[in-house]
């Protein structure tokens, strides 16, 4: 159990972030912009899915420069698990962004420069998977596809960060001067008392996953090459 | 195994379904919908879609080990 321990505190702080986000207070003055009300809670759900998203590349991205650099097969796996888990939490952070969408902006899909920029980013990488199935040779596909996600890892940050950044109209809270990033940093101490645990808890959660699915490729692995 | 997995599936569907319909008679737009509400139920249902993204990632990771098994018994025999 004594190196299982921070599988535990993913655990107790997901758990946390539950109870604390449902039933602490949250500010009222955000009912008068856009319609939100309680529906704020959602902060502590949909937004570490994004923040799991980003440590997830950015693991697997370290992990494909050890294995350009030393070609151990076990980094390839490494990577490979982070960059799925990465499109996995990716996939449910669109989820529960669009059920946020329909009933703040009223539509499951408002191409958002945010909306856009997360549904490429995560194409990117799902062309990782496409072309690492596209090549049977186990070396040659490590390091065609490592290189090839360099390249997706690169573009995620104009996808999430830049170009939303530079479209003023944006939706989401933080662009040009729609609404409120100041609310969002004025954001109040109680929020960020559940925010930052709850992202803590879920990018351990995603790594705990990402190193099950490399367990799973390297003992399928060993298994065939026997 | 397969049938009762079908018998599930339908059977949400149809749940699924009717409560869409009583949904519906009520309200025009999601925003009519919210008169009236403080909206934790979107909460909810973003609690929900993560459980069952997890609950789906682990189904599929079940049935690759599962394989596997299968795969290194068969070739021990």
């Amino acid at each position: 159990m004594k190196e299982n321990w921070w599988k535990l505190l993913a655990i107790l702080l997901i758990i946390y972030s539950v109870i604390f986000g449902l039933t602490t207070d949250v500010p009222e003055n955000l009912e008068a912009s856009y319609m939100i009300y309680q529906s704020i809670r959602n902060l502590y759900y949909h937004v570490p899915m994004w923040f799991t998203m980003m440590a997830s590349f950015t693991i697997g991205f370290v992990y494909t420069i050890m294995y350009l650099n030393k070609s151990k097969i076990e980094y390839d796996f490494k990577a490979r698990a982070f960059n799925e888990i990465g499109i996995f939490f990716g996939m449910l952070g669109m989820a529960t962004g669009m059920l946020w969408a329909k009933y703040t902006w009223g539509d499951f899909w408002s191409n958002d420069p945010k909306q856009i920029g997360a549904a490429l980013c995560l194409a990117s990488y799902a062309a990782y998977f496409v072309l690492r199935a596209s090549i049977k040779d186990e070396q040659s596909k490590a390091k065609i596809s490592g290189v090839y996600s360099i390249f997706a890892f690169a573009l995620m940050i104009p996808f999430i960060y830049i170009i939303p950044d530079l479209k003023q109209n944006s939706l989401h809270p933080g662009a040009g001067n729609m609404v409120s990033l100041s609310d969002f940093k004025g954001l109040d101490m109680n929020m960020r008392r559940v925010l930052y645990p709850a992202a803590l808890g879920w990018i351990l959660m995603g790594v705990w996953m990402a190193n099950i699915k490399s367990s799973f490729t390297y003992i399928k692995y060993q298994a065939n090459n026997q | 195994m397969k049938n009762i997995l079908k018998f599930i599936s339908v059977l949400f569907a149809f749940i699924f379904s009717i409560s869409l319909n009583l949904y519906s008679q009520n309200a025009n737009s999601p925003i009519e919908i919210e008169k009236g509400s403080n909206k934790l139920f979107v909460v909810i249902g973003v609690l929900l879609i993560i459980f069952i993204g997890i609950v789906i990632y682990l189904f599929a990771l079940d049935k690759k080990i599962n394989n596997l098994k299968k795969a290194i018994n068969s070739n021990k025999q």
